[in-house]
């Protein structure tokens, strides 16, 4: 009920202060200069943010925007927001051109308790379609909530985003078999972390992953392949065997197998990939030792609006090998640190050249 | 139909013997490669309380049997050789499938070996008594 009545007040002071005729320019070149500023993408952790904007219109539509899509709904519905949700006054009438000028003011409520109201307000530009809000307006939120929470506020803001909807990865991430980061050559044209994801996807692709899954982490995100069964020579087995999890010693039945596995205990060698796209160097490692089950599940997809956050240099593609043997004598694979095919084997393998050319 | 008794004796002793050999050979070479891990004492408790019963009343009358003089005319039934001795076929055939079958088991129903030869007792058990038993009567039926 305190949420609903700041808001609605909010709203209506809003609405007493409409904006005059040459605040359109004034706005574009705020926009201009807060777009051209660089932005953390990871500024608002813990944090639930709602943004009011108005435009030089007074008609009214309130709408949730939750980045994925344009859901017009009521304000009542304000607490059922869990990530990034903005509120905004679309200005009728004028449809066609798509663009909006807006002025904004952010909420930030803390873990459902306390509720701040910043106070200063920020102009934005959205240019997208219906959903009035575009990923360059929440860069230029995001770097507004980030300065003004330090400046106004003293709210230390410096993990995770909220609005993110991934699951996330542990961090600092589990000990690996093997990581490798993908060299300079790999990072070409990138302007969004979401064109970084579209070449390392259709590496992916191109190797046979077609099952990813994504995950948030500190300033990025993770994207974890299935797990594979690979050959005696670290190479990932043929299609069906490849996402058998199963031990089959006589997938090509022969003499030699059969003897092979009566006298000798089947041992199946497995692994998932992580690529870690992330400006966070991970300069440790989390002791415990996990198994692709025990993940939570993943996203489909990246996040749309984690897709759009600018790419800069500090990011880095952290390649993590998580590879395990399984014999049939023991109940649980065990996962190899130091890896049993990764090294050299890996830096030969189709995938990497694929990376890396 | 009647059959002389020491010639039955030493035909299903050889029977014993042989497939106890090939039993305990399959088992040590498993062991030798590593097949069990660490877990290989389980298998040789199986393998030794699959055979040994049986095997220590065959070498016992064996052992009696050469310290006494024994009556050359004796005879025994047909049927209870026969029955002994087919009853043993059957036991040793399945008792050599249960190791025999493991990559099979592996690869098609996903059981390991160590549990089939859990599961083993299921089968071998009822047959493991008729064949003592069958064999039990024979050596105490023909003692000399």
């Amino acid at each position: 009920m305190r949420i609903y009545a700041t808001v609605f007040i909010f709203v209506f002071l809003t609405f007493q202060t409409s904006a005059q005729t040459d605040e359109g320019l004034k706005l574009i070149k705020l926009h201009n200069t807060l777009h051209l500023t660089r932005v953390n993408s990871d500024s608002i952790a813990g944090y639930q943010i709602y943004v009011l904007l108005q435009n030089t219109d007074t008609n009214l539509l309130v709408s949730n925007i939750n980045l994925n899509g344009a859901n017009i709904i009521q304000l009542k519905t304000l607490a059922e927001f869990y990530t990034l949700n903005a509120i905004y006054q679309r200005r009728c009438g004028n449809s066609t051109d798509l663009e909006y000028f807006a002025k904004a003011r952010l909420f930030v409520q803390h873990c459902d308790k306390e509720f701040f109201l910043l106070k200063d307000s920020i102009v934005l530009k959205a240019l997208d379609n219906d959903c009035g809000i575009n990923a360059e307006t929440v860069y230029a939120l995001d770097q507004y909530l980030q300065k003004t929470a330090y400046a106004t506020r003293g709210i230390k803001i410096d993990v995770a985003p909220v609005y993110n909807s991934m699951p996330q990865f542990p961090f600092p991430p589990p000990r690996c078999s093997d990581y490798y980061v993908l060299p300079e050559n790999f990072y070409k044209d990138f302007f969004t972390i979401g064109d970084l994801n579209s070449k390392l996807t259709k590496c992916l692709d191109q190797n046979g992953y077609q099952v990813k899954k994504y995950y948030s982490i500190p300033k990025g995100y993770a994207v974890v392949t299935q797990l594979e069964q690979l050959d005696e020579r670290g190479e990932p087995k043929n299609i069906p065997y490849r996402w058998d999890t199963r031990l089959n010693p006589l997938e090509n039945f022969s003499i030699y197998s059969y003897i092979r596995a009566l006298f000798f205990a089947e041992k199946g060698y497995y692994r998932f990939l992580v690529f870690m796209v992330s400006a966070a160097n991970p300069q440790e490692w989390d002791s415990k030792k996990i198994t692709r089950s025990q993940l939570p599940e993943g996203a489909a997809m990246l996040d749309k609006f984690v897709s759009k956050i600018k790419y800069t240099d500090d990011y880095k593609v952290y390649v993590m090998i998580y590879e395990y043997e399984h014999v049939e004598t023991e109940d649980a694979p065990t996962l190899l640190i130091p890896g049993k095919f990764s090294g050299a084997n890996f830096m030969n393998s189709k995938l990497w050249k694929n990376l890396t050319y | 139909m009647e059959l002389p008794v020491n010639i039955c004796k030493r035909k299903l002793a050889s029977v014993w013997f042989l497939g106890a050999a090939i039993l305990f050979l399959l088992v040590f070479l498993q062991t030798i490669f590593g097949k069990y891990g660490a877990k290989d004492a389980d298998v040789w408790a199986w393998a030794l309380q699959t055979i040994m019963p049986t095997l220590t009343l065959i070498v016992s009358v064996l052992l009696i049997d050469s310290h006494q003089n024994p009556a050359k005319s004796k005879k025994v039934d047909s049927f209870y050789f026969r029955t002994s001795l087919y009853f043993s076929y059957a036991y040793f055939f399945i008792v050599l499938l249960t190791i025999l079958l493991q990559p099979i088991a592996l690869s098609y129903g996903q059981i390991t070996p160590l549990e089939l030869i859990k599961k083993s007792g299921l089968w071998l058990g009822p047959l493991q008594g008729l064949t003592a038993g069958a064999v039990g009567i024979f050596f105490v039926k023909g003692k000399s």
